[in-house]
């Protein structure tokens, strides 16, 4: 998420970035499978509670606050990402 | 104001009306009993249903701190409300409820009363003075009946309830609360002033950082809060759409998974909200893919008003808000809980005892049944021993969840006045207005 924000977006969060409310939830498309899981023990049960789990069970969610992928090729969708420029 | 505080020697104690306010009011023993003293015996409040009481001499306690009252059904159905203490030595009366067959006993001598407090015997009369049958009848409070509601007061001359309950039976009648009935009750004790728990409830200002699931669904922006001279309500808000804090431009959402998250957020993580007839309805409404040109509100809202026809319902009087959202009121000073039309997830909450930082937390749920249709059976009270240790659904568990530490945080010492949100607490502030008008002003 910080990524993001660094190249002059706004990653939809109301916490900032301490997996407490689970807005950032993105679905994964494509990365390597050590990045399909969740990372740690607070963002499985933040996932637990992100409405999308239900609606799309049988894809795949992380959190974007929590998500460090590394040199990775990752492909993610996520609505209501917006450029800082166009919010101004 | 300035004698009361004299009086009572609690330095902290202040109006609302100032812009902030000192702690004092969640924390102190001296607030809480000026509360049973000035608020409690002074108020119009619910003691319980009144498919609670289904036949003569059927009671229901009634307890607030050290004031106690029952609530009686007589032989010709009427209910009456009296003072839970023999007129001879004082012992309680009633617990919990129950039936008086034929007529009401003192354990301690075996006095006895009529179901209308009449008394009808005492032992060895001879040898007491002259008695005047209106000093040894049971003391009479009152009771009044709204929206399939007891209130009582403890008072014998009160002001009308209608008076008391000023426009909120205009406001609440179209949901024909007169027409539920109890389909869960639970209670437990909670680490927080009843006050926290009241305030916690009364406003949707919470819901980002509380509920941030609810906000993929629920424009919390939209509410609106209405407070009036004793009572408040909010609502709003209940076309399914995102909160503009999510950032989500509306044309991206897809309205079947918006209807889909609303749906299984208050299926799931509002268990109650929906009665047993409602779920089926809903589960078909989520597996049913939306006609195009079609929103998530417009389907939702269809179908619905279809399904309350179905069951016998009218709901041909409540407009498109009160069948998507609904509203939030307050009945002052302690039921609380978000109303839509079918039923009420309602929330009573009465101080504990002595201990100003703990509280009786009851969760009710109700639902609207059609005037034809067998009542269902009365729930029995589900108590919870350990608040904290139960799965009262997600969006409970996290009210919950803050009530400890709200409660320590203003037990801190010196800790600076509290503040309110101008808009999304007004009824946070008129609550604690109308605390003031009893508790240090002069009501009553």
């Amino acid at each position: 998420m910080k990524a993001v924000t660094r190249s002059g977006y706004r990653w939809p969060s109301v916490c900032g970035g301490l997996a407490e409310c689970g807005i950032c939830v993105m679905e994964i498309l494509e990365a390597p499978p050590r990045l399909l899981t969740p990372g740690s023990d607070l963002e499985a049960e933040r996932l637990q509670t992100v409405p999308e789990r239900r609606v799309h069970p049988e894809a795949v969610f992380r959190l974007a606050c929590q998500f460090q992928p590394g040199p990775a090729h990752v492909v993610v969708r996520k609505r209501g990402v917006r450029q800082l420029e166009a919010l101004a | 104001m300035t004698v009361l505080r004299e009086q009572s020697g609690v330095g902290k104690l202040q109006c609302v009306g100032s812009d902030t306010i000192p702690r004092g009011r969640f924390t102190s023993r001296e607030f809480l009993q000026l509360e049973y003293e000035r608020l409690w015996p002074q108020v119009w409040q619910i003691a319980c249903r009144v498919e609670e009481l289904t036949e003569p001499g059927s009671f229901v306690e009634y307890s607030v701190g050290p004031l106690s009252l029952m609530v009686v059904q007589g032989e010709s159905g009427r209910l009456r409300a009296f003072l839970n203490t023999c007129p001879h030595r004082g012992t309680r009366l009633a617990d919990g409820c129950g039936r008086f067959h034929g007529e009401i006993r003192c354990r301690f001598h075996g006095w006895r009363w009529d179901l209308d407090g009449t008394n009808t015997f005492i032992l060895d009369q001879h040898e007491f003075p002259p008695l005047d049958p209106e000093d040894v009848g049971l003391r009479e409070a009152s009771v009044d009946i709204w929206g399939g509601f007891v209130f009582v007061h403890f008072g014998k001359n009160p002001q009308p309830l209608l008076d008391f309950l000023g426009p909120m039976p205009a406001l609440l009648d179209p949901y024909h609360p007169e027409r539920m009935r109890l389909t869960g009750r639970k209670a437990t004790i909670v680490p927080a002033n009843w006050k926290v728990v009241v305030d916690a409830f009364n406003e949707g200002y919470h819901i980002a950082a509380t509920h941030p699931e609810l906000l993929r669904w629920k424009d919390d922006t939209a509410l609106a809060y209405k407070v009036f001279d004793t009572h408040t309500l909010y609502g709003g808000g209940g076309e399914p759409r995102p909160s503009p804090r999510l950032g989500i431009d509306p044309e991206e959402i897809d309205q079947n998974d918006l209807l889909a998250m609303k749906i299984h957020d208050l299926v799931e993580n509002l268990p109650g909200y929906f009665g047993p007839d409602d779920l089926a309805a809903l589960d078909e409404i989520i597996s049913t893919p939306l006609p195009a040109g079609v929103s998530a509100g417009q389907f939702y809202l269809a179908r619905r008003r279809q399904g309350a026809i179905d069951r016998g319902l009218d709901w041909s009087h409540l407009d498109d808000e009160q069948v998507m959202g609904g509203d939030d009121p307050l009945l002052f000073p302690n039921l609380l809980g978000p109303m839509v039309a079918g039923g009420w997830f309602a929330y009573r909450c009465r101080p504990n005892g002595d201990d100003p930082s703990t509280s009786i937390f009851e969760l009710w749920t109700l639902q609207e049944f059609p005037e034809c249709a067998t009542p269902p059976e009365l729930p029995a009270i589900e108590w919870i021993p350990e608040c904290r240790d139960h799965d009262w659904g997600l969006v409970v568990n996290q009210d919950l969840a803050n009530f400890a530490a709200i409660q320590r945080g203003l037990m801190v010492p010196e800790g600076p006045g509290l503040r309110w949100n101008l808009r999304q607490e007004m009824g946070v502030r008129r609550f604690h207005e109308v605390i003031d008008r009893y508790v240090l002003g002069e009501a009553g």
